[in-house]
């Protein structure tokens, strides 16, 4: 194979989309960001800039009530809790809105006549990006690395995995190191979403205690860093 | 608002798909429109907003402007048509950039320029011309700044 087509990814990513008009619950709009992801991976390997922008536009939205799902499925003070209720009703109707757009129409049609790239092309990214992931990886093992280190390390490795996936060398990065730069990720967002709540007050204690679960999961995540090996160029053995 | 007005650099005339929305740009067409762009960067031109169709002639001829993008880029079935009040609603910024096909972006420099779209025979563009106007992007309320065949662009 000597060159990598897009337009299986492209046809997943219309296939999320279209789910996540008609039910957008938590598996449609898992399923809609890793098919927008796979498919901003390839614009990336092809050197194409065009487009992910509009890819992002959705991504983000996407993003918004995927955080807000999070928050709202934690115990949360009443007040706390109503809040982020309106917060997720606001931002189902932000994707839904843009779901609808012709700029996401247009991007479909446009995903569609992009030629296939070159198989060179996807392992000279694969490449730098293992570089790039063994820099990040430096930094997020320092004494003073930030959630936002772990964070940048994660979006990395999944950039490594949907590469792999392209060049049909899948190999995941390690289950557990995800899943705890996953579960670090989760807090961290907690806490963000929080702090820009209108009422902070009763959610004071709560803070407190999420901030101290967020040092305990950088540690956590950091060991599991550690301990991997990060090089999924080629399949495990 | 400057707003340049760009048709897509030279493509294929023809695929054996038959597909016309998945021509590419020539090699000799990429190679010409870079000049077009290393003469706009001369003149420090640099972009807020790129809105390009989603044929892939115009796709790449967006992705060669890249160098003057500050921006963002956007993807805009309104250039794959007639110009219409949906396509102005999306120009925003100090500095944009449309990259779009005949007939449609003569009908859009007409109508921006004198407010008739019927015009747009004579405003002809070649591939890789770029119209600069300047003003607000409303029907007849843009000056025409310059209007340029790529060969007095690409030096």
């Amino acid at each position: 194979m000597a060159s990598i087509s897009l337009q299986p990814r492209r046809a997943e990513l219309a296939a999320a989309l279209s789910d996540a008009r008609i039910a957008p619950d938590v598996a449609a709009i898992h399923r809609l960001r890793v098919a927008a992801a796979r498919c901003d991976v390839w614009l990336r390997m092809a050197g194409w800039n065009v487009l992910r922008s509009d890819l992002r536009r959705i991504r983000r939205a996407a993003g918004q009530v995927r955080e807000l799902d999070l928050l709202r499925n934690l115990e949360l003070p009443f007040a706390l809790a109503t809040w982020a209720e309106s917060e997720h009703r606001d931002a189902s109707a932000a994707l839904a809105v843009i779901l609808e757009e012709k700029r996401t129409l247009a991007l479909l049609a446009a995903l569609g006549v992009l030629p296939p790239l070159p198989r060179s092309a996807a392992t000279r990214f694969m490449e730098r990006e293992l570089e790039h992931l063994l820099r990040l990886r430096e930094r997020a093992l320092r004494a003073d690395a930030s959630a936002g280190d772990l964070h940048a390390t994660r979006r990395a490795l999944r950039r490594m995995r949907f590469a792999g996936e392209w060049l049909g060398r899948k190999r995941d990065p390690p289950k557990r190191l995800l899943r705890d730069l996953g579960h670090l990720n989760d807090v961290v967002v907690a806490i963000a979403r929080v702090r820009n709540a209108p009422d902070r007050e009763p959610s004071r204690d709560l803070l407190a205690a999420w901030s101290i679960e967020a040092k305990r999961r950088i540690e956590h995540a950091q060991g599991a860093l550690r301990r991997a090996k990060l090089d999924l160029r080629k399949p495990r053995a | 608002m400057r707003l340049f007005v760009i048709r897509h650099a030279p493509a294929v005339e023809h695929l054996a798909s038959g597909s016309d929305e998945a021509r590419p740009l020539t090699s000799e067409g990429q190679a010409s429109f870079r000049g077009v762009v290393r003469q706009l960067a001369r003149r420090s031109v640099q972009l807020d907003l790129v809105v390009h169709s989603p044929l892939l002639r115009a796709i790449q001829t967006a992705e060669l402007l890249q160098p003057l993008v500050r921006g963002t880029t956007r993807v805009s079935a309104e250039l794959a048509k007639a110009p219409g009040a949906e396509l102005l609603a999306e120009l925003e910024g100090e500095t944009v950039a449309v990259v779009g096909h005949e007939p449609f972006v003569g009908e859009l420099v007409a109508w921006l320029v004198t407010g008739e779209r019927a015009l747009g025979a004579r405003f002809p563009f070649r591939k890789s011309g770029v119209a600069e106007l300047e003003g607000r992007a409303l029907p007849g309320e843009m000056s025409l700044l310059s209007f340029l065949p790529p060969d007095a662009l690409n030096t």
